[in-house]
């Protein structure tokens, strides 16, 4: 199956529809033949990013930053991982061994108490409330490294239950999130009933010509766009299965495992394979204000061995070294430990984890006190990390996209990335 | 005008500074934005805006001006952009057949009086102010509200200023508080949606710090405006009322910035680049409220600063300018200042004395709408051909002379700027002084207004006080009165019956009691002598407070000076932006006359050739000289996939069904000489409505970015292609376009159909041929085939773009 070349955070990419321009009136114009060529004309690095959001909060005890022995610390145990020095907890054994792919943020603080708000926080990178409706990351990693050329869409949310709307906001609908609903492919890639593949061929011979037709009339970079964008439809339908997760072999099913989770992370890998830059996958639910324990036995039993095996196939792959891997939830959980063996909504001192291209691989930047009450050392937050993600795919988080002629910042102004994290 | 508006009680009033209306007064302004009828006398327009606009664009041409549009493109424009939908076959086929000369005027006109014009300018209206947020009973309310205003041919300065000031409670205004509603009247959101749709302003990062690279966007600009809005806040009524606008009396603006730390404290009310509201009240306890906050009570304060706003802002020089390039915008597909929320020095107009002619256009016009796009629309600048004249050797000749002519320009238009500017920080730095020397005077004002409202807050404790002895008083005099006539009957009685003991008994104790009540009285007299000596004391400590106030007060300088003032130093930097314009306008031509010389001498047909064409193309497009090739908005796009289908005349129908079956309170109300105009206007918009969801669901697929950046997406394509809406539309059901020309056995009589349809002209000869082909061999799949041809059309460039 072919891959798809994309310019991420290249300096030509803001030209990419002029270089579109000149491509097309060189060819012949409107042959859809004369596609194949432009799609290898853009040439460039092929940056990714995963990020596995964790919905109602993950318990940052119970995962990346355990405190065994202490009176936060709860029932489990801490173990090594592949990384000597770095422990994570006993319900993560899968992870543990491929912790030398990944690294650690244990300095999370200043995030809401909220779910809604912290979501959007962590998706947006921006202190909340903001006035102004801002892009989802999935949006800015899709507007920065989306060529014209590429047929498949660039932000693509796999969805169980919960996850944001995938808000592209003023980057426009081209970088909105497209959903598959239990990895279902997405709307409308299916033909409506009664029309037939020729009958569609025709019907776009017939456009193709009347476009041609009409560019004589006057041609700009929008009709351009226009034309274009039926074709790429028509080829993202040749290429439909890519959102068929059954077409991954059996044993792969096996490994990821037969669950929700497991089928969902390798229709991620099946995505990031076929080059789409954005790819969200949501497990759901951590909200463990009661019996916190109990339920993170099962929950992280679900996420543990699918991830790790995520993880592990895009290193094998060589997919790692393009892709940016982020587990994240809106909040951590309280250290202290309620009359319900549960952990209430706590956004002072948690975790997340970052792995992959442009990650120091083992790293673990930032520490909490000894029963994790507080971050001692190297705090951050959303807006840190959303700099950091993008820094990481060679976006400079602190330029601007020019929008319809207009700057706007692409991420929090006063705000940087977790530089001593970055490879 | 201006003094004296939200006069009170106290003794202080709000002199309000602002530019003179030329065509109302503040008071009615007010009353109007609460009424339907329009108020103020209507001054006509100027004769001929069309002549006007064309001959600033022609002056200002470099090189040729492009063609005439036909007609097929031109009733196709003309449709989208006042009816916001192309128009039907047979209305494309009359317009064609017509040969008359004012043919054109004619369509405008009808168009213009339309029910369609008034619901077009609805959607419009309510994309831009609720963003396509609006949704739910409310959001149809508004729009039907909208519409109506807008066929009643309502100021559009009412209109604006009835969506800023409404605050729900009043039925008339009601649909307007829709826009604070629907931004949960948030001061920062509504901050920046009224910078940025009133006052053409993005002061979004302003919120924090001045802009690093454009000094005209200042933090002070952005906590100015918000000051007007920070004492209003969403209420939300028990028992599932509608929610309303709340507003306090108080509450103040501060701000730090992040970048330099300067921080500014009680900011005084200002519209961006406009005047401020200098003299605010300080009321007394007990005159701040119509209504005092409470637990579940709306506050509403004697003094509103939101709707303080409202006039201003309509009343600002910028307003008609940025409603001007609007208004342009609307129908050229792009604004003379692009992007539309981008007015300021750095980005000037491309034709400064265009807007000048259209801004004051609407303010002389009374803000009517109509007039000015019919100007617009009947310029021979909207009448120009999508296609750019060739860039040939003899334009090329005329350019040289052109390029000397300009730089000489030039010079005395860079040189005129600095003197400007001197001017402008002049007046700035006088305005300033003035601004300093009475903050000072009211920081003197400041610390006696809370010994004031202590004493005022005594003073009418001591009435209560006094009001209270004097009632007493009066009780207790009443009780000595009965008292006395009891002692006086019961001796009476005794006297009849001198041997009742018991009765003899009785009348002395009763006799002793009136007696003994008399020093009671005086008691209570001489309770209220006191408390009225103490009431005098305190209105005289009152007196003296107020009086102190006074005092403070009247140091403060001139309120007339100070408005003077703030007016020189808007005017004043009014003058260096329109310098500073002018040197922009002539470096765009020159920047336009240069590049086409060097297309010459380029090779034909490099790719470089191309890109610089494609520039000169957009060059002269934006200059007018060349009609734009433009997206047509999500909701043009909709409405036209459903005329062109079919689904908007089944629509119609449904709806007009609808509302003679079951006539809506209004049209039951209209007086029968209304009654027709109204029922035309809700079949407009039941129809519409009736597409609400195929509305929504186009302005996801298709709705504008930022500053209207066009976007084609996989989605759009898939969702055209494969989407449940268009695939319905070409069924042959259901009275569709696809039925009825699947029904005709002239091949090419259905291909002159659908390109009169689709695309609002004939098929030329290759094209009709290229249809028949595909028809022929399809008798037992002949709708699948027109349907096959349809789409291609509906898909095609041509139909996705305004030409």
């Amino acid at each position: 199956m072919a891959r798809f070349a994309r310019p991420c955070g290249s300096a030509e990419h803001g030209l990419s529809r002029r270089a579109l321009f000149g491509g097309m009136a060189a060819a012949a114009a409107g042959s859809l033949a004369a596609r194949p060529a432009l799609a290898r004309a853009v040439a460039g690095t092929n940056k990714r990013v995963l990020q596995i959001f964790l919905h109602g909060g993950v318990s940052q005890l119970e995962s990346w930053d355990p405190k065994p022995g202490t009176a936060t610390g709860g029932p489990f145990r801490a173990i090594p991982t592949s990384v000597p020095g770095i422990h994570v907890s006993e319900l993560l054994p899968c992870t543990a061994r491929q912790m030398h792919h990944l690294g650690l943020v244990r300095g999370m603080t200043g995030g809401s108490d909220d779910h809604g708000r912290g979501q959007r926080e962590m998706f947006s990178g921006r202190d909340q409330p903001v006035p102004l409706d801002v892009p989802d990351l999935g949006a800015v990693v899709a507007r920065a490294c989306l060529t014209d050329d590429f047929p498949l869409p660039g932000h693509v949310l796999i969805r169980g239950a919960g996850g944001g709307p995938g808000n592209a906001s003023y980057l426009g609908p081209r970088y909105a999130g497209v959903i598959m609903e239990d990895a279902k492919p997405p709307a409308f890639t299916d033909r409506p009933a009664g029309l037939a593949v020729e009958a569609d061929r025709r019907r776009a011979a017939l456009r193709a010509r009347l476009d041609d037709r009409f560019s004589g009339r006057r041609r700009t970079a929008d009709t351009d766009a226009y034309t274009f964008s039926h074709g790429q439809a028509l080829e993202l339908l040749d290429q439909r299965s890519v959102f068929d997760v059954d077409r991954e072999p059996e044993r792969d099913h096996d490994r990821y495992g037969r669950s929700e989770f497991g089928r969902h992370c390798l229709m991620a890998r099946r995505l990031l394979e076929h080059g789409v830059p954005f790819v969200q996958v949501n497990h759901s639910n951590y909200d463990t204000h009661f019996e916190n324990f109990d339920f993170h036995i099962e929950q992280l039993g679900e996420f543990d061995r699918p991830f790790a095996t995520l993880v592990e196939d895009l290193a094998v792959r060589g997919l790692l070294d393009d892709t940016v891997v982020c587990v994240m939830s809106e909040f951590g959980r309280t250290p202290r430990i309620n009359a319900g063996y549960g952990r209430d909504h706590w956004g002072k001192s948690w975790s997340i984890l970052l792995g992959g291209a442009g990650i120091q691989r083992g790293a673990v930047v930032g520490r909490t006190n000894a029963d994790g009450t507080e971050v001692v050392d190297r705090p951050v937050d959303h807006g840190h990390v959303f700099h950091t993600v993008l820094r990481a795919i060679g976006v400079d988080s602190s330029a601007t996209f020019a929008v319809g002629g207009r700057e706007v910042t692409i991420a929090d102004p006063a705000k940087g990335p977790i530089t001593e994290l970055l490879s | 005008m201006g003094s004296g508006a939200f006069d009170h009680r106290g003794s202080f009033q709000v002199r309000a500074v602002m530019m003179p209306h030329p065509c109302r007064g503040l008071v009615a302004l007010l009353l109007a934005a609460m009424a339907v009828a329009p108020a103020g006398e209507p001054v006509a327009p100027p004769a001929d805006l069309a002549t006007a606009v064309d001959a600033i664009v022609e002056r200002e041409a470099v090189g040729p001006v492009a063609a005439p549009c036909g007609d097929s493109d031109f009733i196709r424009r003309v449709h989208l952009d006042l009816v916001g939908t192309i128009p039907a076959a047979e209305q494309v086929r009359g317009f064609l057949a017509d040969t008359a000369t004012d043919k054109r005027s004619r369509l405008v006109d009808e168009l213009l009086a339309s029910p369609a014009f008034a619901r077009q300018m609805a959607l419009v209206l309510d994309a831009l102010l609720l963003e396509r947020k609006g949704a739910g009973a409310e959001a149809a309310t508004w729009r039907e509200a909208l519409a109506t205003a807008l066929a009643a041919d309502r100021p559009l300065d009412e209109l604006c200023a009835e969506v800023i000031g409404s605050d729900g409670a009043d039925a008339a205004t009601r649909p307007a508080v829709a826009f604070h509603l629907t931004r949960e009247v948030d001061p920062l959101r509504l901050t920046r949606s009224i910078g940025r749709v009133f006052l053409g302003r993005d002061l979004e990062c302003c919120q924090c710090h001045d802009h690093p690279d454009n000094a005209d966007l200042r933090q002070a600009d952005y906590h100015g405006l918000r000051a007007f809005l920070q004492r209003s806040s969403l209420f939300k009524p028990p028992k599932d009322q509608p929610a309303l606008v709340g507003e306090t009396a108080d509450g103040e603006v501060d701000y730090t910035s992040v970048f330099t730390k300067e921080s500014a404290k009680g900011v005084r009310p200002r519209v961006p680049a406009g005047l401020t509201l200098l003299d605010e009240p300080l009321p007394e306890p007990g005159d701040a409220y119509v209504t005092a906050p409470a637990k579940e009570v709306r506050a509403v304060p004697v003094h509103s600063r939101r709707k303080a706003l409202a006039r201003m802002l309509v009343e600002s020089g910028e307003f008609p300018r940025v409603l001007a390039n609007r208004l342009w915008a609307l129908v050229f597909g792009r604004g003379l200042v692009h992007p539309l929320d981008g007015h300021d020095p750095d980005n000037p107009p491309v034709h400064p004395d265009l807007l000048d002619l259209l801004a004051g256009h609407l303010r002389d016009g009374g803000f009517r709408i109509r007039p000015l796009l019919r100007g617009l629309v009947l310029s021979r600048t909207y009448g120009r051909a999508i296609e750019p004249p060739p860039l040939t050797a003899a334009v090329r000749a005329e350019l040289p002379s052109l390029v000397e002519r300009l730089v000489g320009e030039r010079a005395a238009a860079d040189a005129a700027v600095a003197p400007l500017a001197a001017q402008r920080d002049a007046a700035a730095a006088r305005w300033q002084a003035l601004l300093d020397a009475d903050t000072a005077a009211l920081a003197a004002v400041t610390p006696l207004v809370e010994p004031r409202d202590k004493a005022r807050i005594a003073a009418d404790a001591a009435a209560a006080a006094t009001r209270a002895a004097t009632d007493d008083v009066a009780k207790k005099a009443g009780q000595g009165e009965a008292l006395g006539q009891a002692a006086t009957q019961a001796a009476a009685a005794a006297a009849l019956l001198p041997d009742d003991k018991v009765l003899a008994g009785a009348t002395a104790i009763i006799t002793a009691r009136a007696a003994e009540f008399a020093p009671v009285i005086e008691a209570a007299k001489a309770t209220l002598a006191t408390r009225t000596k103490e009431e005098e004391t305190a209105r005289g400590a009152l007196t003296a407070a107020r009086e102190a106030v006074a005092v403070a007060a009247a140091k403060r300088p001139a309120m007339s000076d100070l408005a003077a003032a703030d007016r020189e130093a808007v005017t004043a930097r009014e003058a260096w932006q329109a310098a500073v314009a002018a040197v922009a306008r002539i470096d765009s031509r020159l920047r336009l006359a240069r590049d086409i010389l060097h297309h010459g001498q380029l090779p034909p047909g490099d790719p470089a050739t191309r890109l610089l064409e494609e520039s000169i193309d957009q060059q002269r497009t934006t200059l007018g000289q060349v009609a734009r090739l433009r997206p047509l908005s999500p909701e043009q796009f909709a409405l036209s996939l459903v005329t062109a289908t079919g689904g908007m005349a089944a629509a119609r129908t449904a709806a007009a069904a609808k509302i003679d079956k079951e006539p809506p309170a209004r049209l039951s109300a209209a007086p029968p000489e209304a009654a027709a105009a109204v029922r035309a206007l809700l079949v407009e918009l039941g129809a519409v409505e009736q597409k609400a969801g195929l509305l929504g669901t186009v302005a996801g697929l298709y709705g504008d970015p930022l500053a209207g950046e066009f976007q084609a997406s996989v989605n759009q394509a898939l969702w055209l292609g494969n989407g449940p809406d268009l695939t319905a539309q070409l069924q042959a059901t259901g009275g569709t376009l696809v039925e009825r020309l699947a029904a005709l056995t002239d091949d090419a009589a259905v291909a002159d159909e659908l390109f009169i349809g689709v695309l609002s002209r004939p098929p030329d000869a290759a094209e009709a041929a290229d249809v028949v082909g595909l028809l022929a061999g399809r008798a037992t799949d002949r709708a699948a085939a027109v349907a096959e041809v349809a789409w291609a059309l509906l898909a095609s460039a041509e139909f996705r773009f305004n030409h």
